[in-house]
């Protein structure tokens, strides 16, 4: 028999063609599997265990190589002082890190849209462990709201770049104008919470050109005839 | 009826002392490239007339082993270098999967670097490459199944490549072939990179066998008709399918990469060795498509010049004594081993295999004693995938047939459609058989 399609001799081990997939086909020879059964050349095909490394043992071993150090410095710490002095912060750090890294990896697809206001959620738990732990009281007037901003900033980025997919222009317009209002928020926290001035200096600099490339950005990102003759000034 | 060809020999092998030897040259690369799933491994079959008795074979294995202790081994570790180690006793015969080279994992080469399979009938070895190459593996089907077949009440004389079951392994079979045929002067190894086939990757591991058989006298007579050799002609049409296929899927020529092929060559006759164990060197004959389009008499031409200018002993020798004067080097030799596994696998991944789109290995004609080849219908040879090229290419000539075995772990034929219809544009009709699902 000859394959219809490519030409080539097809062994009767064949119901299709190993090459082109065109099924056997000659219009007086019915098609026999039974016979082609007999002429395979190698078993039936069972579904074989293929080895692989488990991600589940990968991530136990992930959080193994956490803990060990947590422990470590908690014994060390009670040791020396009775208690949790200096500990706190150093497993702090690394419960934070574990939540950035290794957290997101529990997930067989792990999102993005979620995993980074979870990972600014941590930061905003260390942080609020460190301003209690040194009695600063500086969480809800300063790093709280910092946090809260450069959150909702990047989860709004993460979820038009990622479902949008398009109109990249004006969300990197949209990021640098919101770059600029975050250098402000700053100052004025600075301000209000550690009483270092009561005017707006240096954060007024970054706003002004974060706005002023965030306009230009969605200017040409609405402007088609200059997208084009930029494109064709500057290709590199 | 059954008759042993070593009814002289004790069954008792309890405490019999184990022989052992150093990797040849070219194996020591095999143990330290491996990667999870993957191994450097080959097989080679023969195809009987009638069904395999799995009995009968398992003690013509028996038999074969002890005449085989390069071969019949298992790999150890030491604390400078691995070591081969025969097997106390012949593995168990088993019966085929579905598909051909299953993964030989890291723990099986240590236990036994070999395997025996059967299916209707056809006897399988499939050999760790550390152990021996295509030649050598030959020698081994071949006496296995001499074994098998007078076992079976055939009488076999011990000619064309078949061993005496009786008699004792020599040491020009044992010995490492490199050590004797170096030159004074190491040939450089620079080479450009190779463009590379990327496909679908089976999700289970599955591997495609798609044959290839054709008729000898047509090969001959085309390879022939373009003055040319059969490896030759071959590797043109490997060439000109892979320049196809980067048309296809590279649109900018600039981007394009060299298209070569690893061709494995026999040195046994080039330096009239016995050896059993590894004894060859690949060159890479190929062109530039950078250069602009080639015709396929022009890929002709020039592979034909390139394997006659690098085919000769005194270009080979060099290359021989590129590698072994690197095995020499007192600095590395004192590494403890899992160091230099590290450094190996680096050099393996980095350029073992960047210079070449497939490995086609050609074992030419083979011949078995008349009274053999009345039983022996078919034989095969079926490369292992490489580590991060999808297809392989092991090619043999039996009987008047030429038996082409791609193998490929992707799930597109890609290759293997491109290179039997571009053969029937050249006038060859190929029959195909495969194993696809
Ligand atoms: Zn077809």
């Amino acid at each position: 028999m000859y394959c219809v399609k490519c030409g080539v001799e097809l062994r009767e081990s064949e119901t299709k063609c190993p090459l082109c997939k065109t099924a056997v086909y000659h219009p007086d020879i019915p098609v026999d599997p039974a016979a082609a059964e007999a002429a395979a050349v190698f078993p039936p095909s069972t579904p074989q265990p293929h080895a692989k490394v488990s991600h589940k043992g990968i991530l136990f071993i992930l959080t193994f190589c956490f803990a060990i150090p947590v422990i470590i410095l908690f014994l060390c710490d009670y040791n020396f002082n009775g208690g949790i002095t200096w500990s706190g912060y150093a497993v702090g750090a690394l419960i934070f890190c574990y939540a950035v890294i290794v957290l997101p990896i529990w997930f067989h697809r792990p999102n993005p849209v979620i995993f980074v206001p979870t990972s600014f959620a941590a930061a905003a738990l260390y942080l609020l462990y460190i301003s209690e732990a040194t009695g600063g009281g500086w969480f809800m007037s300063f790093a709280f709201w910092v946090v809260l901003w450069a959150a909702a900033a990047s989860t709004a980025i993460v979820a038009l770049v990622r479902y949008v997919r398009r109109g990249y222009l004006f969300i990197a317009g949209g990021a640098l104008i919101s770059a600029g209002g975050y250098c402000v928020l700053i100052e004025y926290l600075v301000n209000r919470a550690f009483g270092v001035g009561d005017s707006l200096t240096w954060s007024l600099y970054p706003l002004t050109a974060g706005v002023l490339l965030g306009i230009m950005l969605i200017v040409i990102a609405l402007v088609p005839v200059l997208r084009e003759s930029l494109h064709k000034r500057f290709f590199i | 009826m059954k008759r042993s060809a070593d009814s002289s020999r004790t069954p008792s092998e309890g405490g019999r002392k184990l022989r052992w030897m150093r990797l040849d040259n070219a194996a020591k690369i095999f143990p330290a490239a491996r990667r999870r799933n993957w191994n450097n491994v080959f097989r080679l079959s023969a195809t009987l007339t009638e069904n395999i008795d799995p009995a009968t074979l398992q003690s013509a294995l028996d038999v074969t082993v002890k005449r085989f202790p390069s071969i019949a081994v298992r790999l150890r570790t030491g604390l400078f270098w691995y070591f081969l180690e025969e097997v106390p006793k012949a593995p168990p015969v088993q019966r085929e999967n579905s598909y051909p080279l299953t993964p030989m994992s890291f723990a099986d080469i240590q236990k036994c670097a070999f395997r025996v399979l059967y299916y209707k009938k056809r006897i399988a070895v499939e050999f760790f490459h550390a152990l021996t190459d295509g030649n050598g593996g030959l020698v081994f089907l071949k006496t296995l199944t001499a074994e098998y077949l007078t076992q079976k009440g055939v009488d076999i004389p011990n000619d064309n490549g078949v061993l005496c079951r009786l008699a004792q392994p020599t040491q020009s079979e044992l010995e490492d072939s490199f050590q004797k045929n170096e030159s004074l002067v190491s040939a450089g190894r620079k080479e450009a990179p190779a463009f590379r086939l990327t496909g679908e990757k089976e999700p289970d591991g599955y591997l495609n066998v798609t044959t290839g058989i054709l008729p000898s006298g047509d090969i001959i007579g085309l390879a022939r008709k373009y003055g040319v050799s059969v490896t030759t002609l071959l590797c043109a049409v490997l060439i000109e399918c892979f320049i196809g296929i980067q048309n296809e899927r590279v649109p900018h020529r600039k981007r394009h990469r060299a298209v070569k092929i690893c061709v494995p060559v026999n040195l046994r006759k080039m330096f009239t060795s016995e050896s059993l164990r590894n004894y060859v060197l690949t060159i890479t004959p190929g062109v530039d498509p950078r250069l602009g389009d080639y015709t396929f008499e022009e890929i002709l031409k020039s592979v034909h010049h390139q394997l006659g200018v690098e085919l000769t002993s005194k270009q080979m020798s060099a290359k021989i004594a590129a590698n072994v004067n690197a095995e020499r080097v007192w600095a590395l030799k004192i590494m403890p081993l899992f160091i230099k596994n590290i450094a190996m696998k680096l050099v393996y991944n980095t350029v073992g295999e960047r210079h070449s789109c497939i490995t086609l290995s050609n074992l030419g004609v083979v011949t078995l004693p008349a009274e053999m080849e009345a039983h022996v219908e078919r034989l095969d040879f079926v490369l292992g995938v490489q580590a991060t090229y999808p297809n392989n290419c092991g090619v043999l000539s039996y009987k008047d047939k030429v038996y082409i075995n791609f193998i490929r772990n992707t799930k597109e034929p890609t290759l293997e459609l491109k290179f039997f219809t571009y053969l029937l544009k050249l006038g060859i009709r190929a029959a195909v058989e495969s194993n696809q699902r």
